[in-house]
């Protein structure tokens, strides 16, 4: 028994050269990422930490080496490996809130908001500020997934107290009511608009220029084909050919007042989509930061 | 060194991030020096002249001696110019002239010409140039002839758009291109030969809206290609007279 404790004390002072080695490496590594990415040159800081052998490092140290490489991933706005990297950090980091936070974010910004949302309902918030935040950030989600009465319900929470976010609270308040008030167009009805009247359907778009771009090239191979039709009759060439250009021009019209109506929709859930993450986005980079 | 084994197999990123490591170590002048020659070398291998370039600005070469920070600002210089940053490119090689004028060398007052070329900035090329024939082929500068005493004869846009305003496909001829303008002139005549027979068979809507029509989308895309037709042409001399001045100095570089 002696013997074999004797033979582990000669085993750990001979390995502990080069444990203590690697864990010089490492703590060097890091030291070089960060001087890295003070230059903004994240993608050979990504490069460093890719290259770590992680088989040599502590659990401690894997879990800095995943939240650094999430955090460059980040900066260089590849969100989903690092949304993976940051959700592998370990709740006794000290990086580990932020890196919750930050991985959901990454989330709701590619539009994976179930998952932005269970990383959220995985987080345990005892402070009030981190409650409120995370508060916020759940509400910032509810409004992408335009579930307006999930929204009213977690706005309900907003204290305005918190230098961090209470300007966000303020303007996602104002986004919410403008969101409420947009009124979402047909585009049947604009299908339907354009056949009755050529351009009107990109009328109601909003899409004035186009509906008056769209109304004289239709109504001048309209005449043209009565023309055509009145004076060669049905079987002549220029009926036959003003008539092909003249159809070509009607039902394209039509489709493209569908797709006007679908475009403005788009551009405006885009639009605000952009600005609600820009709003989500800001509380987490002073309160982290 | 690893580094240097990276490059050679041609990972200039994966070498560039171990010079950088190397310049983060700071062990001494020998090692800084060729962790910023091997970085400088694998960012103009992957092209990236601009970054190469901002990379030198940030190095700290008040440790080196003169003969190496003439170098690197040499190298400076060199990667704004091959970033087609000219403007940089020149206000650098004044500085350097203003700053440190030991440095001046026939390569940056080359690059200095070559940059003003590019800028098209011809009185002041002229004047650097023939400065450089002075100052450093004294024995022939009574034989070489000053390419800017025949400089490149641009073609005005403005002519070009009015000739085709009033003559069809007569701008695209001024700009050197007869089949396009010939091609002007056989749309347009067929636009208005359409427009004639429709109005005398009483097609009176055919007449204006097609053959009306058709001629003035033609009249007025003519109008904007022959414009476009004479930037390309100036272009062209102003590429091919830089191309002269830089084989005529290269030339004369290479005899020395």
């Amino acid at each position: 028994m002696k013997n074999s404790y004797f033979t582990l004390n000669i085993l750990i002072l001979f390995l502990l050269p080069f444990f203590s080695s690697a864990q010089n490496n490492f703590s060097n590594d890091i030291k070089f990422v960060q001087y890295l990415a003070d230059k903004e040159m994240y993608k050979e800081a990504v490069y460093v930490l890719q290259n770590v052998d992680t088989n040599k490092i502590s659990f401690n140290q894997k879990d800095t080496l995943h939240y650094q490489l999430g955090w460059m991933l980040y900066n260089l706005k590849e969100l989903e490996p690092s949304a993976n990297n940051l959700l592998k950090v370990s709740n006794q980091n000290n990086y580990y809130l932020k890196s919750r936070n930050f991985a959901a974010y990454n989330f709701a910004y590619l539009g994976h908001t179930d998952s932005a949302k269970n990383i959220y309902d995985s987080i345990e918030s005892k402070d009030s500020v981190l409650r409120e935040l995370k508060n916020f950030e759940l509400a910032g989600i509810a409004l992408l997934e335009r579930d307006t009465a999930k929204f009213s319900k977690l706005q309900h929470n907003f204290t305005y107290s918190s230098y961090t976010f209470a300007n966000e609270e303020k303007k996602i308040e104002q986004y919410y009511k403008e969101i409420s008030q947009f009124k979402h167009k047909s585009p049947f009805l604009a299908g339907l608009y354009s056949a009755v009247l050529p351009g009107a359907g990109k009328f109601y778009a909003g899409k004035k220029m186009q509906a008056i771009g769209a109304f004289l090239p239709i109504i001048s191979t309209a005449i043209l084909t009565y023309e055509a039709y009145r004076k060669g009759g049905v079987s002549s060439a220029r009926f036959i050919t003003y008539g092909s250009v003249f159809t070509i021009f009607y039902v394209s019209n039509i489709w493209s007042s569908v797709i006007a109506v679908k475009v403005r929709n788009n551009d405006f859930n885009k639009n605000y989509n952009n600005k609600i993450l820009f709003s989500m986005h800001i509380p987490l980079r002073n309160f982290f930061n | 060194m690893f580094a240097d084994s990276l490059y050679k197999t041609g990972k200039y990123f994966e070498a560039s991030v171990w010079y950088e490591r190397m310049l983060y170590n700071n062990s001494n002048i020998q090692s800084n020096y060729t962790a910023i020659v091997g970085k400088l070398k694998c960012l103009k291998k992957q092209q990236q002249y601009q970054q190469a370039a901002d990379f030198i600005k940030r190095t700290n070469d008040n440790e080196f001696p003169d003969s190496i920070r003439s170098q690197l600002l040499y190298q400076q210089v060199l990667c704004l110019y091959l970033a087609a940053n000219f403007e940089s490119c020149i206000s650098q090689i004044k500085q350097i002239n203003y700053l440190y004028p030991q440095f001046n060398n026939m390569m940056l007052q080359l690059l200095q010409i070559l940059s003003l070329n590019e800028l098209k900035r011809w009185s002041e090329a002229s004047r650097q140039y023939e400065n450089f024939i002075r100052n450093y082929f004294p024995a022939d500068s009574a034989i070489i002839q000053n390419p800017y005493n025949h400089l490149p004869k641009l073609k005005s846009e403005n002519t070009a758009q009015w000739l085709s305003t009033f003559l069809p496909g007569a701008g695209e001829l001024y700009a050197g291109k007869p089949f396009e303008a010939l091609a002007s002139i056989v749309f347009q005549g067929a636009a208005v030969y359409y427009g004639i027979i429709s109005w005398q068979e009483k097609y009176y809507f055919s007449a204006w809206f097609v053959g009306a029509g058709l001629f003035a989308s033609f009249h007025n895309g003519g109008v904007r290609r022959s414009e476009k037709l004479v930037q390309i042409y100036n272009k062209k001399q102003v590429m091919r007279f830089n191309e002269k001045v830089k084989n005529q100095l290269t030339d004369l570089m290479s005899k020395e």
